[in-house]
Order: structure tokens, then C-alpha cells, then sequence
């Protein structure tokens, strides 16, 4: 049976008593939302994220003219939680089970750990958010002393799932601390009920043949980055050789015949120069076999924020995004497999009940409920920006160090001041914003912009941002076409 | 500008303030009656006229968001204490949805 039938018989099964016995003081309004589009329309969004456009003035005949309210669009209403025949106590259950499946149970149970092996790099990118050193500096690396509390610290944490990333500098510098990292979490994971995930962070201008042959047999994942053609890339990502770019596809040449591509994934950072070459870094990423880009805009933290030959303003990455997700549908209509990452998390948001754990887009922010830090020198922080403002000597996120326990980190008011500014539920600006289901808080992005943990969203760069994306990714998927087909496609 | 304090309620006058130009700032008073808001201009990109435009556009839409929370505030609490401590809150009620022809009723 067609759905389009079955919906019809489930409306007419809800209807069976007639729409009229339910007019009026009947139907009651469960908690929404909503939002004006640019073309004066009404963007309705339930506490659950389930959303509706309807014409404008269709808000006000829901709050004070329900008895005017057509048929079809009552039924669409009470199908996406808007409002209800029923008393709305009778909501409270299923509503709640539908928050707590988008949502969790609002803990904090970390279950990305970032260790950050070594400051030590071989390269001096632009745009690099933390402070690195030469790469003869050992005494910027994590001490097997350090470590081993960083290990307990990992097995003392409360879930069982957890990530453990390797970061720099280039984590590579530093492999005999990943060997024995992943060994000793390894051999003591079943005793502790963990499962472990790893990820290494390179740039990949170093890495050999044992140490992808490591890499394989522990299925250590590779996160890398590359910026687009070799002219962008280079242009930022600075290397006394200047051949950052080469390095790179010398390397993914490697592991594609030890190991396999599947295991590598590449990150971009939108620098000046790239907002004038969407379609040339697209078609790079296409050339080199990627099957997903993740248009990023620059991170306003360290020398980020300082240099402004790499900065630029929100509308110029909006246009940015904007011709770069159109070359990228363009591409897969020509049967291409590229998905852009960013709008996969938001659309995910939009379209099912779920919602994945991307720490820069949730509400309580990922900060410190979903990942924590582990800097070189032993001290905690909230997330990786958290480390980041550290090296310009604001110590803010900066929730404790590896000789202290979780609950000493959890209780102090650091932390608390973190987690008590971590609520889009809970902010006045958000709170009562139609697209708060699908976007989250970041308080260190406002402390770090604003200098303004709480944040004012009339001036946030980061509210701009999500508005801009959500709003213009509905309008994709709303018009049916062929392009809605491929963004529904890209959920999983 | 003079608004009316049974039309619009203070947050909703509030809020369509926050989300206002960067180039005005505004004061409110008020008599028995009414709001009275006061508006600056601190460049010349906009007029007042244009600013009270916009500034009424967003204070009907946040009145409208006002009446929603009003109406379900308390609703919206329960559902998220549900969803925290599904455990610890219990709701009795009486779901037709158990029952869609009443065949139980009154037994």
C-alpha cells in the first residue's frame, strides 16, 4: 500500500468522530515553536523537532482562532505534536521518550578522549588554533608517567564506548606513546567493560609503512586534513619543504596498498582563499576517491583570530556553503558518491528522531559532557577550543589535570560554570528559537568571540551560521525535487 | 512609540528588543496603560521609521511565542522532567488511545 493511502486511512481513523466534536476548547497546544521564513511562511517546530511550513498567520489561528482551523491541517498538526485532542497529560510519556531518544539523558559521560600526545609538528599552518614547537622538543611531549594516568583515567570514566583520539602537534611524532596507549587500553578493556575506538590525528607528511601496518592491525582510524587543490593547500599549510600537498597524496598512495581508504578521513578548514574555489576543492576531494567533505568554516581560536589575512566575515562563508552543497548535488546527479558532512548532521536532526554525537552542534554542548581533553602537560580541558584559548593564557575551560579524580573535575566550579552555560533549552534567545531541535550551544565559541560565556545570539557568528545552514537546508528538502531526494539520501 | 500593555506583555517587548538592529538602542518606560519605548539611531543606515518596522514585526511574532509559553510552560517542565527521571514522575491518565471505540467504557 502507497503511503499517501495510508495516510489518508490513519486520518481517517482519527477522524472517526468527527472533526467537529473536537473544535474549540478540545484541542489543547503541546510546547512549540516557530520561526518567520524570508518568504513570511511559518516554520512550526515541536519540542521533538518534528516540523511544519504553513502560510502566514497560521500561528495566530492556532493560538487564538483553533475553531477556524481547517481539517487536513489539524491532522498534520497533531501528527507532528503541535497540538492534541486529547488532554495534554496524556502527551507527557510519549513526548518525553521521543526528547530522551533525540537527546540522551543530558550526562556527562565523555565519550570522546582527546590526547594530545606532543606540541611537537613539522609543519606551521596559518590558520593552526594552538601553539606548536620544533620537532626536536621532546619536553612537549606526554611523559609514560603522564600517560599511565591518562590510561586510568580512561578506564575510571563512566561509558563504556569511548573514542580515543591521538592529537598533536603530529600525534605521528609521538608513535611510541600511541603503541603504548592502545596496548595497555586494550589488554585492561574487557577487564573494565570498554569498548575502545581509536583515531590518529596526522597530517599524514611522515607517516611509513609499519607505522600503517600498526595502524591496520588495531584499526586505528586517520584523521587528516586536506584543504583542496595543491594550491590552497599549500598556501595555509606550511612546510619548510612546501610540499605539504605532495606529502599528503604520497601518503593516502601508501595506505592504499598496505591498508585501505576506508580508514582515512580528511578534514577542510575554509581559509580567505578558499571561499573564491568551492567547485576546485570539491573536484579535488572527487579526484582523490573521498566520499565526503565537511565545509568548515575557520575556528575564531588562537592564531585563527589574530590573523586577519585569514579571516573573513559569516555571509562570506554562507556563499561559500551555499555554491559549494549546489556543485556538490550538481555532482551527484552526475553520479558521483560526495556527501557534505555538516549537512548530514543537521538533516539527520531534521528528518529523524535521532541525532548523531557531533560535540559542535548538541544541546547540553559536547563540551565536557561528550568529550574531554587531555593536553600534554596533564591539564583537563572541555573540548579541544577549550585547550586552544589555554595557549593564549585563558585558562577558562580548563576543568582540571590527570591527578585529580572525575568527580574533584565534575564538582569544580570550572565545570560547573561550563556545564550551567551549555543549554540552548535554557538560554533566552534559544529557548523560544523554531530551530533550537536542530542546533545546539557552544559556549566556549562566545567566550572566545563574545568574551561572553552566556553569548548574544542578535551578534553571535555562530547563530548566523546555524540559522543560515538549517533554514536553507529545509528549503532544500522541501521542495521535493531531485535535490531533496539526495539530501534525504545522505541520512543513515 | 506608545504600546499597549493588554496587547503586548514586557518579554515579548524584551525579546523583539534583543533581537534588534546594532545600530539602535532603545528605552522602556511605561505609564498604567502602556509600554512606551524610545528608539536611537547611533548611525545613519536606518531611520526610526524603518527600525519601529522591524520592531513591531518581531513583537507580534514574540507576543504569539509569549501566548505559547504561557499555555504550555507548565506541560513543557513535565515533559522534561519525564525525559530526566522517567522513573520518578508518574502521569495518570486516562488514554483513549487504549480504548479508540470505547468498547471498555463502562465495564
Amino acid at each position: 500500500m502507497v503511503r499517501a493511502d495510508l495516510n489518508i486511512i490513519r486520518k481517517e481513523f482519527r477522524a472517526f468522530k468527527g472533526v467537529e466534536h473536537y473544535r474549540g476548547e478540545f484541542l489543547h497546544l503541546l510546547p512549540f515553536n516557530f520561526h518567520r521564513l524570508k518568504d513570511e511562511r511559518e516554520l512550526l517546530t515541536s519540542i521533538t523537532g518534528d516540523y511544519i511550513i504553513a502560510e502566514a498567520g497560521s500561528v495566530d489561528k492556532i493560538i487564538n482562532h483553533r475553531s477556524t482551523l481547517d481539517e487536513p491541517f489539524i491532522h498534520d498538526l497533531i501528527a507532528g505534536h503541535f497540538v492534541s485532542y486529547n488532554p495534554p497529560a496524556e502527551q507527557i510519556d510519549i513526548l518525553a521518550n521521543r526528547l530522551r531518544t533525540k537527546k540522551g539523558l543530558y550526562e556527562i559521560k565523555p565519550a570522546l578522549h582527546i590526547i594530545v600526545l606532543t606540541l611537537r609538528c613539522d609543519h606551521t599552518c596559518s590558520y593552526c588554533q594552538v601553539s606548536r614547537v620544533t620537532e626536536n622538543k621532546t619536553d612537549y611531549d606526554l611523559s609514560k608517567d603522564q600517560l599511565n594516568l591518562i590510561i586510568e583515567k580512561i578506564l575510571d570514566s563512566q561509558e563504556s564506548s569511548i573514542t580515543v583520539e591521538f592529537q598533536g602537534g603530529e600525534s605521528l611524532l609521538a608513535f611510541d606513546n600511541i603503541i603504548y596507549t592502545v596496548e595497555a587500553l586494550k589488554e585492561r578493556a574487557t577487564v573494565r567493560n570498554k569498548k575502545f575506538k581509536f583515531v590518529t590525528c596526522t597530517n599524514l607528511s611522515k607517516i611509513t609503512k609499519d607505522q600503517i601496518a600498526f595502524l591496520k592491525e588495531n584499526t586505528i582510524a586517520i584523521s587528516s586534513s586536506l584543504d583542496g587543490p595543491e594550491f590552497i593547500h599549500n598556501s595555509i599549510r606550511h612546510i619548510k619543504t612546501r610540499d605539504s600537498h605532495q606529502r599528503l597524496l604520497s601518503s593516502l598512495s601508501i595506505i592504499d596498498e598496505v591498508w585501505s581508504r576506508d580508514y582515512v578521513d580528511v578534514l577542510m578548514t575554509t581559509s580567505r582563499l578558499s571561499l573564491k574555489h568551492p567547485k576546485e576543492i570539491i573536484d579535488e576531494y572527487i579526484r582523490l576517491g573521498f566520499r565526503s567533505i565537511f565545509l568548515r568554516p575557520i575556528s575564531p581560536y588562537g592564531f585563527a583570530l589574530r590573523l586577519e589575512s585569514i579571516n573573513y566575515g559569516s555571509e562570506d562563508f554562507f556563499e561559500f556553503y551555499q555554491i559549494g552543497l549546489e556543485y556538490i548535488l550538481e555532482k551527484c546527479k552526475h553520479g558521483f558518491d560526495l556527501r557534505e558532512q555538516y549537512a548530514c548532521i543537521v538533516l539527520k536532526k531534521i528528518l529523524t528522531p535521532f541525532q548523531d554525537n557531533y560535540v559542535d552542534l548538541m544541546s547540553p554542548s559536547g563540551s565536557m559532557t561528550r568529550v574531554v581533553v587531555y593536553d600534554y602537560d596533564g591539564n583537563i580541558y572541555a573540548s579541544d577550543e577549550g585547550r586552544m584559548l589555554a595557549q593564549n593564557r585563558d585558562f577558562t575551560f580548563q576543568i582540571g589535570n590527570i591527578n585529580q579524580s572525575w568527580k574533584e573535575i565534575y564538582q569544580n566550579n570550572s565545570s560547573r560554570n561550563i556545564l550551567s552555560h551549555s543549554f540552548t533549552e535554557l538560554h533566552a534567545a534559544c529557548s523560544n528559537c523554531a530551530l533550537e531541535p536542530y542546533c545546539g550551544s557552544d559556549p566556549i565559541h562566545h567566550h572566545a568571540t563574545q568574551f561572553d560565556i552566556y553569548g548574544n545570539m542578535n551578534d553571535s557568528t555562530f547563530c548566523k551560521r546555524s540559522k543560515f545552514i538549517i533554514e536553507y537546508l529545509i528549503s532544500l528538502i522541501e521542495k521535493g525535487d531531485e535535490n531533496s531526494e539526495i539530501l534525504r539520501s545522505w541520512i543513515h | 512609540m506608545i504600546l499597549s500593555k493588554q496587547t503586548y506583555s514586557l518579554k515579548a517587548v524584551r525579546e523583539a528588543l534583543y533581537w534588534g538592529e546594532k545600530n539602535s538602542t532603545a528605552i522602556i518606560n511605561e505609564d498604567s496603560n502602556s509600554w512606551i519605548i524610545d528608539f536611537n539611531l547611533e548611525s545613519n543606515e536606518d531611520t526610526i521609521d524603518s527600525i519601529e518596522f522591524n520592531f513591531l514585526k518581531r513583537l507580534n511574532d514574540f507576543q504569539l511565542r509569549h501566548q505559547i509559553n504561557e499555555e504550555t510552560k507548565n506541560l513543557r517542565q513535565l515533559i522534561y522532567a519525564k525525559m530526566l527521571f522517567p522513573q520518578h514522575i508518574s502521569v495518570q491518565t486516562n488514554d483513549k488511545n487504549d480504548d479508540p471505540l470505547e468498547l471498555l467504557e463502562g465495564k
